[in-house]
């Protein structure tokens, strides 16, 4: 179109510059906005896509509750569109890193991974096959040797580590000994890994506080031989080619699912049968082993058995020896006794005898005296003198005889006495050798009898020992004979990467964006569309006397509106192409930086989707098209001759205001003047209200998501939470641990505490939704609602914990749809974090206010019925100090009591936020810069209207006098109400559209804040004023430049 | 010494490479209260001559003098203080402003001055004493132009410059401006300058200034001006 109509279009976009411009960037804001935003959630997907396929992320995940053996993986491998099988180990544990607690997932790392090559951001290769989720190594080395390890690069931790940190292991979900090799890691490397998309979201767990908090792989051989492979992962044959989450690659892993669903019944019986037999084979072996120890056990005591009772013979015996021998010396003592009387009886005779010799003796002496006497008598007759004296010596003869029978009476007497007692001693001597015989017999035997005894008794304790093991040992074998008999069959659990909260989280934050792509360039399409219409009406009434020339040379009324219609179809054209292209290259990139923060998935510079750009031209340029269409439309019905005609300038007309008299009077005229132009340009009035309203809507969109999710840790740690630490042990934890921790509770630093039963819970929705909760049951409901504020949200009311209440949290109760009154559902979690099969019910009675992860509150009477067992309370919740060196010290003394499982303090969650918000952050950027932009093109097209529209009034009131400030106000003063007043509706519309973000863009385990600070409301009019301002002074020049010899000209 | 006084003025703009003279060495003065009317054909410099005269455009040279004030030495500042309250303007196209009663059209300049008139007694002076409460689109030319003049005599200036006054106007209501302004000139003893191509209006005025090519070819004074009434062209 090389006409002369065609330079005159030329050259009429070269001398309105700033209003084809002002066209342009009005577009190139709506559809760049729009494609861009648009797009962002099929990049993030299709990146998500290439670094899955890049780095081989499992379809499809197997985990038995047994574990696999390599026979289920060669099954797997036999399956038809199975491509690789990866069986894996992994374990849940708490660890210690850098002295803080974390629960952590350990994983096997293949001997492959040290060899992969990273190829770029988006893929690892590797020769092996079958090395599944592999790794992208960020820093660091892979682990070489055992006790090795790499743990996740994006996890932001409480307090940084670096490589060679160590890794202490406390505790597992099951013995840790007989899992893992050693206890204790260094860190020599950091990754990433499409298997842990969302470093925010790593799954759940029995340990901790319920959430994975950091991953961490470790060499295969670092699991212990025994331990089978927990998991298999598995890739399905042609879904690589696939969209991720498309019908296409969810229908190709279907059917792998159920192929590995028809499977699985097979294998879990083989596992069963397998596991049997093991365990059968080792019972009976061990059976065996006991059999044979106890023969021997056995025939020991046999032996003694017979020992002891040859002693008991033999002790027998010598006490009928001895019984006999006392009885010979029992006669021999009544012998020698009787023989001793006999003698001493015949000596007595004698002695006897030899007394009446003696008194015999005595009577002859006497004789012999009375004769003497009567011889001495001189006067005896000599006769009777010599009978006497014949009878003198008679006498005197049978006296000798007498004296000397006496004696050799006593001569014998003393001999034969001599010989008896010589014959008595011997046989006493003999008596008592036998006497002194039969004691030490004596004693001998009762020394072996004592023998006997002891060597009884020990047979006894031996006899009764060896009973009560064998007994244990019989009891052990039917025990582990009964559970050999009780291993039940094994479940196969079968998910694919729906099932992976990480995954699953960054295609529901795609979505979101998705959503908001959808509301918001709604605003710039308004705004561009009546942007339009007020230039190009203003264009059309420039051109009235051209136009009626053209009219009157001829030119057809469609030639005609196609010069308009050109000149906004370049101008859109050239917007739409710059706008589409620069913001399909920045939002989405911009976006997916914000989401990098969370998410390992990789950015990239994003494609330009062509469908979605001709779209978004398509909306934009239609938009202005029409706009134009209808501005020409009016204009070209009128005749040429009217059109030759200066339009009649539009009357001034009185206004509502005026009505208002005082008030009306009490206005200067600029005001007047002011009042009466907004009302009079309807258009331009519509479109600066809502450019402007939509200008401060973004910024109050920005700051109040800001606000919202400040919220989430200035509420729950400023308002509601007011513990800072909560302290678990063990549920068997001993009475001396008790105090122990009772009187660290009790030291200076803590200045509150109390205990509480605190326990991981999966909510099931009534669409089988699963939810983890934690179930806490406070010991003393006083006491921990000094630590933890329970209220209700809206009204501020205070909540009461009774024996019988069940107090949950506001966005469970949203997620559960509950009420107070109604009934919820709790269930227990298995290891994998999955709901097991048995129910609880709780009957709601109150839902308080809550910002981050999902509780239920339950007194003590309620979780009895609920449970059927009384709360154990295992936890402390406690106030302490802050100060750091107090904490550590506080740390390494709670630690250090047995029993104690963990310490955690309020930080780590703070931090985690902290890092969201960072992401945010770069969210409200683009909005302030959208924000900005749009303010920047209503008002400057606005004001450029304006000004060209009124060059000949403010030509005339430069002539008049009125100082260059006193123009400025005149033309200004219109800018500022209109100003004030969008940015006042768009307060109410930033209100609205905050509202929609955040429910939008609010994650799971969260509640975004829902008010919006009364200083965002103040930042966004004044950000709002600020633009205006910027605008104003910008055109200021333009109003200066306007020539005073305007006011000579006449109208058009 | 006169009221008004050109001395030696030159006006060249440049375009581009080549520099045009629209004004060459002027020369002319006018007596305080009188009615003074420059003639020429178009493009004779009457413009520029009203531009420099209404403190619109500086001279390139020359000395340009108004009641004893050197305007051609001034900056934009006192150019901007000379028009509030120095000059009162009356354009061709009247320029009044369409949003604005004609009452509010004359107070739109009093309120700047430091001596205003009465608005309202201005309007009835001009005749328009009953339309004061009608917006510009509301009266005829004749109308709008007499609440021009209203509006620059409200002001209260010390001259009256009227850019052909009566160039929008039919032939009686000219007649009937320009009587008006001869009528104002009279009354109030204002030096009014109109400028106009109408050779016809040299009639009414006590001094003819001709202009011709940028320069001022003749300067008559008139002893015995007619009435407005009696000018017919």
């Amino acid at each position: 179109m090389a006409s002369t109509f065609a330079k005159e279009t030329m050259r009429s976009i070269r001398g309105s510059l700033g209003r084809f411009v002002a066209i342009a960037a009005i577009v190139a804001l709506g559809c760049g906005f729009y494609a861009g935003l648009r797009m962002t959630a099929p990049d993030m997907a299709r990146f998500a896509d290439e670094y899955y396929d890049g780095t081989a992320l499992m379809d499809i995940r197997v985990v038995s509750t047994l574990g696999l053996t390599d026979a289920d993986l060669e099954a797997l491998r036999g399956l038809d569109e199975v491509e690789a099988v990866m069986g894996a180990y992994e374990t849940d544990v708490m660890a210690t890193i850098d002295d803080e607690q974390y629960a952590v997932r350990v994983h096997s790392l293949p001997a492959s991974a040290a060899a992969s090559v990273q190829a770029d951001a988006m893929s690892v290769e590797s020769d092996d096959g079958s090395y599944l989720n592999r790794l992208v190594l960020t820093e660091g080395r892979w682990p070489e040797q055992p006790g090795e390890c790499v743990i996740s690069a994006d996890r932001v931790m409480a307090t940084p580590t670096a490589v060679g940190d160590q890794v202490e292991i406390d505790y597992g979900a099951s013995d840790v000994d007989e899992v893992l090799e050693t206890r204790r890691y260094t860190i020599v490397g950091y990754a990433t890994t499409p298997y842990y998309a969302s470093s925010t979201q790593m799954g759940s767990t029995s340990l901790g506080s319920g959430v994975v908090e950091q991953f961490m792989y470790v060499p295969e051989d670092d699991f212990a031989e025994s331990y089978p492979y927990t998991e298999a992962f598995v890739t399905v044959s042609g879904a690589r080619d696939e969209m991720a989450g498309s019908s296409d690659y969810q229908a190709r892993v279907d059917a792998v699912l159920k192929e590995i669903a028809g499977l699985a019944p097979e294998r879990e019986r083989a596992r069963l049968a397998q596991l049997r037999a093991d365990a059968q084979a080792e019972l009976d072996r061990e059976r065996e082993r006991y059999e044979a120890e106890r023969a021997d056990a056995e025939a020991q005591l046999g032996d003694a058995r017979a020992s002891l009772d040859a002693a008991a013979a033999a002790i027998r015996s010598s006490e009928a020896e001895l019984a006999l021998g006392q009885a010979d010396y029992g006669s021999g003592v009544a012998e020698l006794a009787a023989q001793r009387r006999a003698a001493e009886e015949g000596f007595a005779a004698a002695e006897a005898e030899l007394a009446a010799r003696q008194q015999q003796l005595d009577g002859v002496e006497q004789q012999i005296a009375q004769v003497e006497q009567a011889l001495a008598d001189p006067s005896l007759p000599a006769d009777e003198r010599a009978k006497l004296e014949a009878q003198l010596a008679e006498l005197q003869k049978g006296a000798a005889a007498l004296a000397q029978g006496i004696a050799a009476g006593r001569q014998q007497l003393a001999d034969r006495r001599a010989a008896a007692e010589a014959g008595f001693a011997e046989a006493q001597q003999k008596l008592d050798s036998a006497q002194a015989q039969l004691a030490s017999g004596r004693s001998q035997l009762a020394s072996g009898r004592a023998g006997y005894e002891r060597g009884l008794a020990e047979y006894e304790q031996g006899r009764a020992e060896a009973d009560e093991r064998f007994a244990d040992a019989e009891a052990q074998l039917a025990d582990a004979q009964r559970q050999i008999d009780a291993i039940e069959l094994p479940e196969w659990l079968v998910m694919d990467r729906t099932k992976n909260h990480g995954l699953v989280s960054f295609e529901s934050d795609a979505e979101r964006v998705d959503h908001i792509a959808q509301v918001f360039p709604f605003i710039f399409f308004l705004v561009a569309a009546l942007v339009a219409l007020t230039t190009m009406t203003r264009m059309v009434e420039e051109e009235r006397g051209l136009i009626g020339t053209f009219k009157a040379l001829g030119y057809s009324r469609a030639r005609i509106t196609s010069k308009y219609l050109v000149y906004a179809a370049l101008a859109s054209v050239a917007g739409a192409a710059v706008g589409i292209v620069v913001m399909a290259l920045v939002l989405p990139y911009v976006i997916m930086e914000a989401y990098a923060i969370i998410y390992s998935v990789p950015k990239s510079v994003p494609p330009i989707d062509v469908p979605l750009a001709l779209l978004a031209a398509g909306l934009g340029i239609g938009v202005t098209l029409g706009a134009t269409w209808f501005a020409c439309a009016a204009t070209l019905r009128e005749s040429p001759a009217e059109l030759m005609r200066p339009r009649a300038p539009k009357e001034g007309k009185r206004i509502l205001l005026e009505r208002a008299r005082p008030l009306w009077r009490r206005l200067s005229f600029s005001w007047k003047v002011t009042f009466r132009n907004l009302f009079r340009y309807k258009k331009r009035l519509v479109m600066t209200l809502i450019g402007i309203a939509g200008c401060t809507a973004l910024l109050l969109t920005g700051l109040g998501l800001q606000d919202s999710i400040n919220d989430i840790i200035d509420k729950q740690y400023g308002r509601l939470v007011h513990y800072n630490v909560v302290v678990t042990t063990e549920d068997d934890m001993g009475q001396e641990g008790r105090e122990a921790l009772g009187e660290v509770m009790g030291g200076d630093v803590v200045s509150e505490y109390t205990e509480a039963q605190q326990e991981s819970m999966m909510a099931l929705a009534p669409d089988g939704r699963e939810t983890a909760v934690s179930l806490v049951v406070p010991q003393d409901p006083t006491a921990f609602q000094s630590l933890w504020t329970m209220q209700e949200r809206q009204t501020g009311h205070e909540l009461e914990l009774g024996p019988d209440s069940a107090i949950i949290t506001e966005k469970l109760a949203s997620t559960l749809d509950a009420q107070v009154g109604s009934t919820v559902e709790l269930a227990v979690p298995d290891d994998m974090g999955n709901a097991t099969a048995e129910r609880y019910e709780l009957r709601v009675t109150g839902i308080m206010e809550n910002y981050v992860q999902h509780y239920v509150f339950l007194g003590a009477g309620a979780y009895e019925r609920a449970f059927g067992k009384p709360p154990a309370y295992t936890a402390t919740y406690a106030l302490m100090d802050a100060d750091p060196g107090a904490r550590a010290a506080f740390s390494d003394e709670v630690r250090a009591i047995d029993g104690v499982k963990t310490v955690a303090y309020n930080d780590e969650v703070i931090d985690s936020y902290r890092t969201m918000l960072r992401s945010v952050n770069m969210i409200v950027v683009v909005l302030v810069v959208a924000a900005a932009a749009l303010a920047f093109i209503v008002l400057y097209n606005l004001t450029n209207i304006n000004i060209t529209e009124r060059q000949r009034e403010i030509a005339t009131l430069k002539v008049l006098g009125f100082t260059p400030r006193e123009v400025d106000l005149y033309i200004y003063r219109e800018t500022i109400l209109l100003s004030v007043m969008g940015a006042l509706a768009g307060l109410a519309l930033g209100v609205a559209l905050e509202g929609f973000v955040i429910v939008t863009a609010e994650v799971d385990q969260v509640m975004f804040g829902r008010d919006i600070h009364v200083w965002s409301f103040v930042a966004a009019f004044v950000l709002t004023m600020a633009f205006t301002v910027f605008v104003m002074l910008v055109m200021r020049r333009k109003l200066a430049r306007i020539d005073m010899v305007e006011s000579l000209k006449s109208n058009e | 010494m006169a009221f008004v006084e050109f001395r030696d003025v030159s006006k060249v703009y440049r375009m581009g490479e080549v520099e045009v003279a629209a004004v060459r060495s002027m020369s002319f003065s006018i007596e305080q209260g009188e009615l003074v009317v420059v003639v020429g054909p178009s493009g004779a410099g009457k413009t520029t001559l009203l531009n420099m005269l209404g403190g619109m455009d500086t001279a390139t040279s020359g000395t340009i003098l108004l009641d004893g004030q050197d305007i051609s030495r001034y900056d934009a500042k006192q150019l901007t203080a000379y028009r509030r309250y120095d000059i009162g303007f009356v354009f061709q196209f009247y320029n009044l402003v369409q949003n604005l009663t004609a009452r509010e059209n004359v107070e739109l300049a009093s309120q700047i001055c430091r001596d205003p008139l009465d608005a309202d007694e201005v309007l009835r002076a001009v005749g328009l004493g009953r339309r004061a409460q009608n917006f510009p689109g509301q009266l005829s030319g004749g109308e709008q132009q007499r609440v021009a003049i209203a509006r620059a005599l409200a002001k209260n200036p010390k001259l009256l410059l009227c850019d052909e006054p009566t160039g929008a106007l039919d032939y009686v209501t000219g007649k009937a401006i320009l009587g008006l302004l001869q009528e104002t000139c009279r009354s109030t003893g204002k030096t009014v300058v109109i400028i106009t191509h109408n050779a016809a209006f040299t009639a009414i005025a006590d001094r003819v200034i001709h202009v011709r090519e940028g320069s001022v070819s003749a300067v008559e004074v008139n002893p015995s001006p007619a009435s407005a009434d009696a000018v017919e062209w």
